[in-house]
């Protein structure tokens, strides 16, 4: 090791010597702006879970010459997932895109390399997120080249003229919340280039919802028109509109777009008489005169065609073809068989005789279906997209096996706790309420996920008061008090008095107490808060929302087909927030505009809505959040995306909401609609936004923000945040790709106030613990997702302000006496870089021998106390201390791991002299041998040298195990022993057992014994050697130089070498 | 020199004086020319007949006594030896085959590599690199643009390697250095991907070669990557074709110049 100490003047010189282009980091020292490279590098790590996976909206396959399935997964809110293996592995291949959400993916029948996707769910559920356009690949899905459609928002199937693949059609359903005359059925002849819009519907609420091709003419086509509107109070699904008769309708063209026949009851004998609904319509590919349609209408039904849509018949109208039209219509007919047909929806359901009958084919699957891909040259082989993810059968769909390695879960909101590791708790769009931990030994496999209770997943809250129950929502307020030991729940929602209907918002909102862990706060119109876990409510408030009769028509809401989930639920309070500085001051936003505050518990409420100047009336508060700093600063999201309006909506007032400041608007580079805003909990200047596009972060209290892109984090909604202040993480609740956590918020709290015109800084992280290092998990194949845990170690943050290219970055580490501990490689990127140091000491030195030491490959890990890091970088030197302590579960003292580290250091000291006895030895032998090989070598200095060469060895083997040929031996000598005993000593950190400490003594007695010998030969033996040699005119052996010589692995090497040759020549199975 | 290396120098300087900043976004073959300009120009480039980068290895989370020694030619061999405990792992390339020695559980014996395995050995041989002089290679390089790389706004290369293989690189608009690269490999039908940082610089025998690396899966943070910091670097030795050749054949000559082109 190198002491401080002991580097003089001209070393330091050297170390700081810079090449002449390191003068690149001479850049004027002007402070980089504050973007996503700064903060980038603070990482993060996706947690899942694939457990409950997430909507899947589109699938695409390509059955390779080789036999293997290619699979392209479009997932409602996760971007496309490509899997190479038939789905053992995927990864996600669009995150680089702006959008995530998909509609549509189609493969280039004439060009294995091409991939298109439509962007923009089609789904059309009250959660559903947006698409930008459509895309293509020309390299199978690395990287993509987008082709236009911008104001498609969403786009429902692209098909490819196989005999022309530069022509495609988009089916473009169009805006959901808005009108639009950028809908219909799109058509391209140059490759996406330029777009024809070829069959609009007679309004601007009509879009595209079904297209098929005909695979003999593909200049044949139909196409189904969907008039269809949502907004944040009703949905409607086909039939005439507030001011329009009802656009859908079923039409065919024979001429490649150009004109369309439009098919009714009028003009096809046997279709339904309208107004229609959504529809969808498939031709059957080995039977292209055979055509079905799913029609919403009055009378919703498959139909079938068999003379190529000329006349049709009604076939089945069972509930599971026909329920939730606007969430389910694909139809998915067999390649193969024309009269073998699926039909998606909440079951699975499939038909084997044209669509007379159907049977349930879900199995044991999640539900709630949307997509179907069967393997054209094997019909047994299918594949589903549901809410629950993906899903295979390899029986023709009956039963059914699930991809456990898709994390597209779709978040709603995450808390945690005060576990250590901390829990994770959260709800998600269909998949229930759960638990897991935030880091586990080996990864946070999906096994570590607990589900808690069902449904709509929404708020979910450990118990502050009895770690043993948490609180779980699922959709329209449905709250209940979970037991974890038996996972029983308890209902504890609110009830209405008398004539009175309470109105609880599809993800209605509970809050727990800054203050009093007791309370519990959850939003109808009125504002509940119970005290005793549920057993009693009272009401704080009186109706805090516009209570508006026009937004409350939810059971007229569906369209032709009633549907009225609580997803349609209007004129609720969305969010509550009580001030961390006053328990008096509770805020509250409802989703019909209104933002409202009590400063005296309750007893008196204003709707301050009239002071945000500026915003449209009846915003969507989607997000009000008391500072935890300033009781007067509030800070307030609102979504108006169910207005057609996708910008972010944030803004501030410092003065209890009597005046406000708006924080994101059109030129804040803020992309996407407003979900939530916190504040820092310890520095007011830093602020988190999560919107439908990622998550935004300011430290200048909004001035500016810069999107986090780090560790690849994608461009989904981010819903919710929380803190955990222990640990001061940031875990993200995403609606599309599961939790992710950011570890340690102190680097960004630190690069807040620092002066970012430095060239380098250290910036500090939270308090280093030697975590306890467990085991856990076991091999699950490559077809699982495991979360990733925290980064085992110290983590060093550093920033820079700029890219370091040239010459070296030494980041080195010292202990309190001044001595080098390691060097660390260090990262080069601008802004807050992160490095990890182990805390190990360095390995012992450890005698070669046949294997490698399986514990000697490590040193134990530093003490806890004081330590020095020193980075040279440009000539300069930068010095920080850095403080290492114990794991807080630690259940032994400090001075229990003092005596443990004493210990390992001993038994690694015993390694080293093992090792000179060895080198020592090695080096004789090999000297010998030099002698013997030389041509000169008279037979009285060969024998001696052979004598002493085999003297030498005899001592070597008393150390080390030499035999080879396999991993299993069982051949143990004081090394292997001494590893042993060295493992156990490393395997806990606590005051050892004094049978391991003795045992080391005793090794280091045998070791004795060896070394005694090796001096007997070096002090007997080897002059009586070189008094030989002498004579014989050969040269002496110096015991110097063998120790030299013997810790040189390549003159080992390449004896080693030789007498392996020797091995083979001979036959011989052991070598030595 | 080549003479395809000797025009793109020439072409280099050329752009140099006339470049920062680009009105238009530079070609393939002017990011080409910037790098291989930057590295110190094509004739020193071209004048690399060998080099040998020596240092240690960190394993995330581990603190082993990993030693490294990367040697390749100009001929296109390679070999890259990694120690622990006096054991030395070995994969090497020859220009033709690719074996190895995996020694840590008590063989010795070498062993060859599969045919897969020793295209990304190959690949690793290229002394310039697989986009200098690609054309000759029988590689094709693509432009993809610009990406952002940790804050970086960088060029983004493709080269579709006569093996089948790729290999995207990132080359940082200012200094021209690649700061990553992607390898992706085809071992028995199935894709593997490495992602590699660059960094720390220095000249050696005239050329920049960078002396830290940081491997890992595509996408991963600096804290899953395993690292490389060589310590020192020579260029040009004398390396015998016993460095490179399958250990039991013996007085196998090197392989000439123009064998062992990846």
């Amino acid at each position: 090791m190198i002491r401080l100490s002991q580097i003089g003047a001209a070393t330091l010189a050297a170390l700081l010597s810079v090449p002449a282009l390191a003068a690149g980091g001479a850049a004027p020292a002007a402070a980089p702006a504050f973007d996503s490279s700064l903060i980038a590098g603070l990482g993060a790590r996706n947690i899942g879970s694939a457990t409950m996976s997430g909507r899947i909206a589109a699938l695409a396959g390509r059955l390779g010459d080789d036999g293997k399935v290619t699979l392209f997964v479009g997932s409602a809110s996760g971007g496309v997932w490509r899997s190479l293996d038939g789905g053992t592995t995927f990864k996600p291949v669009f995150d680089k895109q702006p959008v995530l959400s998909i509609g549509a993916i189609a493969l280039d029948p004439t060009n294995a390399k091409v991939v298109w996707v439509g962007t923009g769910e089609s789904w059309t559920r009250n959660s559903v997120s947006v698409g930008n356009g459509i895309y293509r690949s020309a390299d199978g899905g690395d990287t993509w080249q987008y082709k236009g459609l911008p104001e498609s928002e969403r786009i429902n199937r692209i098909l490819v003229d196989p005999t022309h693949a530069d022509t495609l059609y988009a089916c473009v359903p169009g805006k959901l919340w808005s009108d639009s005359a950028d809908r219909g059925l799109y058509k391209t002849s140059d490759g996406g280039a330029h777009w024809a819009l070829v069959l609009k519907g007679p309004n601007l609420s009509t879009g595209c919802s079904g297209l098929t091709m005909d695979p003999r003419n593909p200049k044949r086509l139909f196409a189904g028109l969907w008039d269809f509107r949502r907004q944040g109070w009703t949905f409607r699904s086909g039939g005439n509109g507030p001011g329009a008769a009802s656009g859908s309708g079923l039409f065919l063209t024979e001429d490649g777009g150009a004109t369309w026949a439009r098919l009714d009851d009028k003009s096809a004998q046997g279709l339904p008489p309208g107004p229609w609904g959504r529809l969808d319509v498939e031709i059957a590919p080995s039977k292209p005169e055979v055509v079905y349609a799913v029609i919403e209408g009055v009378r919703s039904a498959l139909y079938r065609s068999d003379d190529g849509g000329k006349t049709w018949n009604e076939r089945d109208r069972s509930t599971a073809m026909v329920w939730r039209p606007f969430y389910f219509s694909r139809l998915v007919v067999d390649p193969s068989n024309a009269d073998r047909i699926y039909k998606p929806d909440g079951r699975l359901i499939a038909s084997e005789d044209g669509g007379k009958s159907f049977a349930d084919v879900s199995g044991g699957t999640h539900g709630d279906h949307h997509d179907v891909w069967i393997n054209p040259k094997n019909s047994s082989e299918v594949i589903t997209g549901d809410d629950g993810g993906l899903w295979f059968s390899h029986d023709g769909g009956n039963k059914w096996w699930k991809a456990d390695n898709l994390p597209v879960s779709q978040f709603y909101h995450v808390s945690v706790d005060d576990r250590d590791p901390y829990q994770v708790y959260g709800g998600l769009q269909d998949n229930s309420s759960w638990v897991a931990d935030s880091a586990y030994p080996n990864g946070i496999t999906n096994g570590r996920w607990e589900n808690l209770y069902g449904g709509d997943g929404m708020w979910t809250f450990a118990d502050p008061t009895d770690r043993n129950f948490a609180y779980a929502e699922a959709q329209g307020g449905t709250i209940g008090r979970i037991d974890r030991r038996s996972l029983t729940h308890r209902d504890i929602q609110p009830r209405a008095g008398f004539k009175e209907k309470l109105r609880f918002n599809w993800n209605t909102p509970i809050a727990l107490s800054p203050h009093d862990p007791t309370k519990l706060y959850l939003g109808a119109q009125f504002l509940f808060l119970t005290q005793d876990h549920g057993q009693s409510w009272v009401r704080l408030s009186p109706d805090l929302t516009t209570n508006d009769p026009e937004k409350q028509k939810q059971e007229e809401s569906g369209g032709i087909t009633v549907d009225n989930s609580a997803a349609e639920m209007h004129t609720t309070i969305y969010s509550i927030s009580e001030s961390p500085k006053d328990a008096k001051l509770i805020w509250v936003g409802t989703d019909d505009g209104n933002v409202q505050l009590t400063r005296d518990g309750g007893g008196h409420w204003r709707n301050l809505v009239g002071n945000l100047k500026g915003l449209p009336p009846a915003s969507w508060v989607s997000w009000i959040e008391a500072s935890p700093h300033d009781a007067a600063t509030v800070y307030a999201a609102f979504d108006r995306h169910s207005f057609g309006d996708m910008s972010p909506w944030v803004y501030t007032s410092r003065d209890y909401g009597a005046s406000w400041t708006r924080l994101a608007g059109p030129d804040s580079g803020i992309r996407g609609y407003a979900h939530v805003i916190r504040e820092d909990p310890v520095n007011p200047r830093i602020l988190y936004l999560g919107t439908e596009y990622g998550l935004f972060v300011s430290i200048d209290g909004g001035a500016h923000f810069a999107e986090f892109t780090g560790s690849a984090f994608p461009h989904v909604a981010v819903r919710d945040l929380a803190f955990q202040s222990r640990d001061q993480d940031l875990v993200l609740a995403t609606h599309g790709r599961g939790l992710w956590i950011i570890d340690d918020l102190t680097t960004l709290r630190a690069l807040a106030a620092a002066d970012l015109k430095r060239e380098f800084a250290f910036m500090p992280s939270r308090p280093v613990q030697q975590r306890l290092q467990g085991g856990g998990g076991w091999a699950e194949g490559d077809a699982k997702f495991a979360g990733a845990n925290p980064v085992d170690g110290a983590v060093i943050s550093y920033y820079q302000r700029a890219r370091h290219v040239f010459g070296r970055m030494k980041l080195e580490v010292f202990d309190s006496t001044g001595t080098l501990i390691d060097t660390l490689p260090a990262t080069t990127r601008k802004g807050i870089n992160r490095v990890v140091w182990t805390m190990q000491r360095d390995p012992p030195r450890v005698p070669t021998a046949a294997q490698a030491a399986q514990n000697g490959q490590q040193g134990p890990r530093v003490l806890p106390g004081t330590y020095t890091l020193r980075m040279t970088k440009g000539g300069k030197v930068y010095e920080q201390s850095l403080e290492v302590g114990l794991d807080r579960r630690a259940t032994y003292t400090l001075a229990d791991r003092k005596a443990q580290f004493e210990a390992a250091m001993k038994a690694h000291a015993l390694f080293g002299r093992m090792t000179d006895v060895v080198d020592r030895l090695n080096g004789y032998r090999l000297l010998a041998r030099q002698r013997l090989d030389s041509p000169g070598a008279k037979p009285e200095a060969r024998a001696a040298l052979e004598a002493f060469a085999a003297k030498a060895d005899e001592l070597r083997k008393l150390v080390v195990a030499t035999k080879e040929g396999g991993a299993i031996t069982g051949e143990e000598r004081l090394r292997e022993h001494l590893d042993y005993a060295y493992g156990a000593l490393l395997s806990y950190e606590g005051r050892p057992g004094s049978y391991q400490t003795e045992r080391v003594d005793v090794l280091a007695r045998e070791l004795a014994e060896v070394e005694a010998g090796t001096q007997s030969l070096t002090s007997k033996d080897l002059p009586a050697l070189n008094a030989v040699l002498g004579k014989a005119g050969a040269e002496p052996i110096a015991g110097a130089e063998a120790s030299a010589r013997g810790s040189q692995y390549a003159a080992l090497e390449a004896l080693k070498a030789k007498e392996e040759r020797a091995v083979a020549t001979t036959g011989r199975a052991e070598r030595d | 020199m080549s003479r395809t290396l000797a025009v793109l120098a020439l072409t280099t300087g050329g752009l140099i004086a006339l470049s920062a900043p680009a009105a238009t976004p530079p070609s393939a073959e002017e990011i080409v020319a910037h790098n291989v300009e930057a590295r110190g120009g094509a004739a020193r480039l071209a004048a690399l007949t060998s080099l040998e980068r020596t240092g240690r290895v960190v394993v995330p989370g581990l603190n082993l006594a990993l030693t490294v020694r990367e040697l390749k030619t100009r001929a296109g061999q390679y070999r890259e030896d990694v120690t622990l405990q006096g054991l030395t792992q070995v994969q090497a390339y020859d220009g033709h085959r690719a074996w190895q020695v995996q020694p840590f559980q008590g063989r010795k014996d070498p062993s060859l590599m599969s045919d897969d395995e020793a295209k990304g050995l190959a690949q690793s041989a290229d002394i310039e690199l697989p986009f200098v002089d690609a054309k000759r290679k029988g590689h094709v390089v693509e432009n993809l643009g610009v990406e952002d790389i940790d804050g970086t706004q960088a060029y983004k290369l493709r080269v579709k390697l006569k093996s089948g293989n790729e290999a995207t690189f990132w080359i940082d608009p200012d200094s021209w250095m690649v700061i990553r690269e992607l390898d992706r490999q085809m071992i028995r039908g199935a894709e593997q991907l490495t992602e590699t940082d660059y960094g720390e610089y220095e000249k050696v025998g005239g050329v920049y070669v960078p002396m830290s690396e940081q491997q890992g899966p595509k996408d991963s943070d600096a804290s899953q990557k395993q690292k490389i910091i060589y310590e020192k670097a020579a260029a040009n030795l004398a390396l015998p074709a016993s460095e490179f050749n399958f250990p039991d054949l013996t007085a196998t000559p090197a392989a000439s110049g123009a064998k062992g082109q990846p």
